[in-house]
């Protein structure tokens, strides 16, 4: 029977096992190649637009040394305000906005949403910058990202991120994350309608008019009726695009951020930002005004597919390695690094020496497809996971040892 | 009167019979003891001391002298008796330890007698003579011999020169060890092998039960002994055999272990029709089981490791059956040769050996089934006429399946050979070979060699190959599927073969046939870049296609794909080649 066995699937192999993988490769790669291409003929708006710009930026618990290096950054630039909506509790970060010219909005509501609110309820300029407390700008991002706005359709703009100097595995992978995602993903959306799925939260520029509009819709997000704590960048740039304006990414806006250096908060982070994706994706594919950005809809279906098709490939791995088939592991381990490095070129190009990690990323990739799958499967839940609230009984509550102080507003410097 | 002479010689014949079976002296010796103890002390070698137990009396010989009578008064004499009547020239205690008894001389077990060690004595120290008269040994006939709960021992001067004791029952005695030590004994240099150790005679019986036997000369000897039961014994450094069954009937065997034997590690020979089964062999100089010339000898579950002159061996063996043996880093690991030898070798388990399975020249006919033989240089080599093997599976060796020299009517069924470096070959002294159902796959070099004049294959599969297979001899061709190697089948010069329904699929070349060569190809498939090629002649008879391989299109996407993210990011770097570095704070390094 085993000889029966091995006899007939000698020749099958080929038709078991390879092909099907192959197939499987090379839809993935058409792909990636329908959002490469256009990517690659992506080009950042240049113009003389300028508009006034406030910064608004939620503080909860931050890093001292960071928060007033950012601070510095976001003053460096040519904004009309910078507004801090910090947290009752944060007692260190209300004494660093003391030191700088800066309008201090000081909340017991816990949450980013509702800080985020207090903020552009405050601004009074035309643009505002919604900002995360650890992102550094360079010198020129006001400016930058106001040039988009040229177009009265462009309702946001997204800036390019990177990891605030990176050190480690996990910060590098992250570098390569992010650079794969504003030189692939989102380039390609740009391009492609100028929709961009998410405009990242660490900075995105709005006009004022479009957040006073949908304040309403952003505090009141519910899914499958439980109320949406975090994912208030994807549910930004939703709303924005359900309404009829457009998003873009403008490159040439150069912001860098911190990123979990431990593998623990790592996941956790990765976590929550896979639960956000799901509930926003999701949601849109099911409304009528994603079919309008048929760029996006794609971007949004591949992306959903792709959590479980990237499993595939470990799992062939699995038995080739249990089926002692060396010769097929060894060939798809290096196809893994080659074709994995080509889809991240753009980042080697600015650090060759990550291409030494890519057999890393790679492992990390599949580790991720498994969160994502863990994230859909808990799809309910809402909890920061990294900060000290969550969602309970319908409230975003504070879930550590925190303690609001009393209530003061408008603290200007 | 012929009635009453008929009578008459009856009527001796059963006073005779009684005479030895209840060991009756004769008249003369009965009324003289001392002329009985002389004619033992003459048969036995003339020992300086010898202690001469009879059923109820201990005689005391010294030099051939009865010196004195010692009254036992009992069939079965203790030791601790001995100790105690014969004093400490013959048999004391050193030291006062009561645990301890040495020996200092030789005692006969005369029939009907008997003697029990142990019990209370711990250790029994055997004194090492300096000549053979002042050896010291047991023997007996007709007599009994139980050591239980002990140990024997040698002590005395050490060197080579030293003559060793031993234990030796002869014919109608009983000797019985029982979770006991035997250590040091049997007679070196040209001894008779009856005092080479520990030995049952003919006519023997009795038992070894959890005893070990250390550094004999022969661990244990039965030598036409009968009904002899070893169970959980343990053989180790003999000097020369571990264990010698020859002649013996009815022994059975259970958890035998024989280990870093100076010779073999056990030897079977001399009784037909018999199964062998719970024997363990490591380390021997010699072969684990040598099996001299026998009928129906069936070795059941036998393992063997590292022993250094082979794993078993059957030497003129005839309907011999080796059952489920493992065998593991030696030279052979089953071995059939000699003239008459037929043998079957089932379901071996074989591996890290220089051969598998070696069928030799001189036998007459042997077979294989099933089995796995692995990790060797050869993993079989059939040189032997009326050879079959049939389902055994061959992994990892240099050369899987060697056919050569007198080989013939070689029969392998359902044959297959696993990453070998060259799968299989046949000699040109070899005739009438058929391969069936034979799968050779990923084989680094050659998969089938054949010089072998008339060698027929069929539903053959070869894969992955520098040359699936390579002709030096005519050949019949049937069936046979070829995929994954370099170039499928070659022809050496002057060749003649035929080929049909064969489906070659292969990298380079699909036949190539050298000059003076000729193939008939009929109603087959060659795919290859070049199907056909060669300075001979491929004559395609019947529906024979001949085309180029698949195009691997799968790969062909795969370079394309990634040249196209080349060609892009190309086209990224041109279009942003003037973009300047952001300005931004010196504490920002990750500006590239």
């Amino acid at each position: 029977m085993n000889g029966l066995f091995d006899g007939t699937l000698v020749n099958l192999r080929y038709y078991l096992v390879y092909l099907p993988l192959g197939v499987l490769g090379l839809v993935r790669w058409s792909c990636w190649l329908v959002r490469r291409a256009p990517a690659a003929l992506y080009k950042p708006v240049q113009n003389d637009f300028r508009l006034p710009m406030s910064v608004v930026v939620p503080v909860y618990q931050e890093d001292p040394v960071i928060f007033a290096r950012a601070i510095e950054s976001w003053l460096a630039n040519d904004v009309e305000e910078v507004i801090l909506v910090i947290d009752a509790t944060d007692r260190a970060c209300q004494d660093i906005a003391l030191r700088y010219p800066v309008s201090v909005v000081i909340t017991d509501v816990p949450g980013k949403r509702d800080a985020l609110v207090r903020g552009w309820e405050a601004a009074r300029t035309d643009l505002v910058a919604l900002v995360d407390s650890d992102t550094i700008w360079a010198d020129d991002v006001a400016a930058e990202a106001c040039k988009p706005f040229a177009d009265p359709k462009i309702g946001g703009v997204g800036t390019r991120q990177n990891v605030y100097n990176p050190r480690g595995f996990l910060q590098r992978v992250n570098d390569m994350y992010l650079d794969y995602r504003y030189f692939d993903e989102n380039a390609a959306q740009s391009v492609m309608g100028r929709a961009v799925s998410c405009l990242s939260g660490r900075t995105a520029v709005y006009r004022r008019e479009l957040l006073l509009e949908i304040s309403e819709d952003f505090m009141a997000e519910t899914f499958m009726g439980v109320p949406c704590m975090s994912g208030d960048d994807k549910r930004l740039t939703t709303l924005i695009l359900e309404r009829g304006h457009l998003a873009f990414m403008q490159r040439s806006a150069r912001v860098w951020s911190t990123f979990p250096g431990t593998l623990r908060i790592f996941l956790k982070q990765r976590l929550r930002w896979a639960r956000n994706t799901w509930r926003s994706d999701l949601r849109a594919l099911s409304r009528r005004w994603v079919w309008r950005h048929p760029f996006l809809a794609f971007t949004l279906i591949d992306k959903a597919v792709s959590s479980f098709t990237l499993l595939f490939a470990p799992v062939f791995m699995t038995l080739a390695v249990v089926r002692q088939d060396w010769f097929f592991v060894a060939c798809l381990a290096a196809w893994w690094w080659i074709s994995r490095a080509m889809k991240i070129l753009p980042h080697l190009v600015r650090k060759p020496s990550s291409f030494f990690l890519v057999p890393g990323f790679v492992l990390l990739s599949f580790v991720m497809a498994v969160v994502k799958l863990c994230a859909l499967a808990t799809i309910r839940k809402q909890r920061w996971l990294t900060r000290q609230v969550s969602v309970e009984n319908g409230v975003v509550v504070r879930t550590g040892n925190s303690r609001p102080l009393a209530v003061e507003s408008e603290v200007g410097a | 009167m012929r009635h009453v002479f008929r009578s008459g010689c009856m009527a001796v014949a059963v006073f005779t019979a009684l005479a030895a079976v209840f060991g009756t002296a004769s008249p003369a010796q009965a009324s003289d003891p001392a002329a009985s103890d002389l004619a033992a002390w003459q048969r036995t070698g003339q020992p300086d001391r010898l202690l001469v137990v009879r059923p109820g009396v201990v005689d005391l010989v010294r030099h051939g002298m009865l010196e004195s009578r010692r009254i036992s008064g009992m069939g079965v004499v203790p030791l601790s008796w001995l100790v105690r009547n014969t004093g400490s020239e013959w048999i004391g205690r050193p030291g006062g330890d009561l645990s301890v008894v040495q020996i200092r001389s030789a005692v006969l077990l005369s029939p009907g007698s008997g003697l029990r060690i142990g019990a209370v004595t711990r250790k029994v120290l055997f004194t090492a003579g300096d000549s053979t008269a002042s050896a010291t040994w047991i023997r007996g006939s007709r007599a009994t011999l139980d050591i239980r709960d002990t140990t024997l021992a040698v002590t005395g001067s050490a060197g080579a020169t030293r003559v060793r004791p031993y234990i030796s029952m002869g014919a109608g005695g009983r000797l019985d060890i029982t979770d006991s030590t035997v250590s040091g004994f049997g007679l070196t240099g040209r001894a008779s092998s009856r005092f080479s150790g520990v030995t049952w005679g003919r006519g023997s019986t009795g038992s070894a039960v959890g005893a070990r036997f250390e550094g004999n000369r022969t661990g244990l000897r039965l030598e036409g002994s009968t009904g002899v039961r070893l169970d959980k014994v343990t053989v180790e450094h003999s000097l020369q055999d571990g264990v010698v069954l020859s002649g013996d009937t009815k022994t059975s065997v259970a958890g035998l272990a024989s280990r870093s034997s100076g010779r073999h590690g056990v030897v079977v020979g001399g009784t037909p029709d018999r199964t062998l089964s719970g024997i363990t062999t490591e380390d021997s100089a010699g072969v684990g089981i040598r099996a001299t010339p026998q009928n129906g000898l069936v070795l059941d579950g036998i393992q063997s490791r590292s022993d250094r002159g082979g794993g078993i061996r059957l030497l003129s063996c005839a309907e011999c059956t080796v059952t489920g043996a493992a065998v593991r880093g030696t030279q052979v690991a089953v071995a059939v040769t000699g003239p008459g030898s037929r043998a079957v070798v089932k379901a071996p388990r074989l591996s890290g050996s220089r051969t598998g399975i070696s069928l030799d020249e001189d036998i007459e006919s042997a077979t294989v089934t099933g089995g796995t033989v692995s990790g060797c240089q050869r993993g079989i080599a059939v040189a032997g006429p009326r050879v079959t093997v049939t389902g055994t599976r061959i992994e990892s060796c240099l050369t899987g399946l060697s056919v050569n020299g007198k080989a013939r009517h070689a029969a392998l069924h359902e044959v297959r050979i696993d990453d070998c470096r060259t799968g299989m070959t046949t000699s040109a002294t070899t005739t009438d070979v058929s391969l069936t159902g034979v799968q050779v796959t990923n084989t680094s070099g050659k998969g089938l060699v054949s010089a072998s004049p008339g060698l027929r294959v069929t539903d053959g599969h070869v894969s992955g190959a520098s040359t699936a297979i390579d002709l030096a001899a005519p050949a019949l061709l049937d069936k046979v599927t070829i995929t994954g190697a370099h170039r499928g089948i070659h022809l050496t010069p002057g060749v003649r073969a035929t080929g049909t329904a064969l489906d070659v699929l292969a990298e380079r070349k699909g036949i190539e046939a050298d000059r003076g060569a000729v193939i008939d190809i009929t109603d087959s498939r060659v795919r290859a870049p070049l199907a056909l090629g060669g300075a001979g002649r491929i004559l395609r008879h019947g529906r024979t296609v001949v085309t180029l391989p698949p195009f691997p299109w799968l790969g062909a996407a795969a370079i394309l794909a990634l040249l196209t993210a080349i060609a892009l990011q190309t086209v990224h770097q041109v279009r942003h080649r003037h973009t300047p570095r952001p300005q931004v704070p010196r504490h920002v390094r990750n500006t590239a």
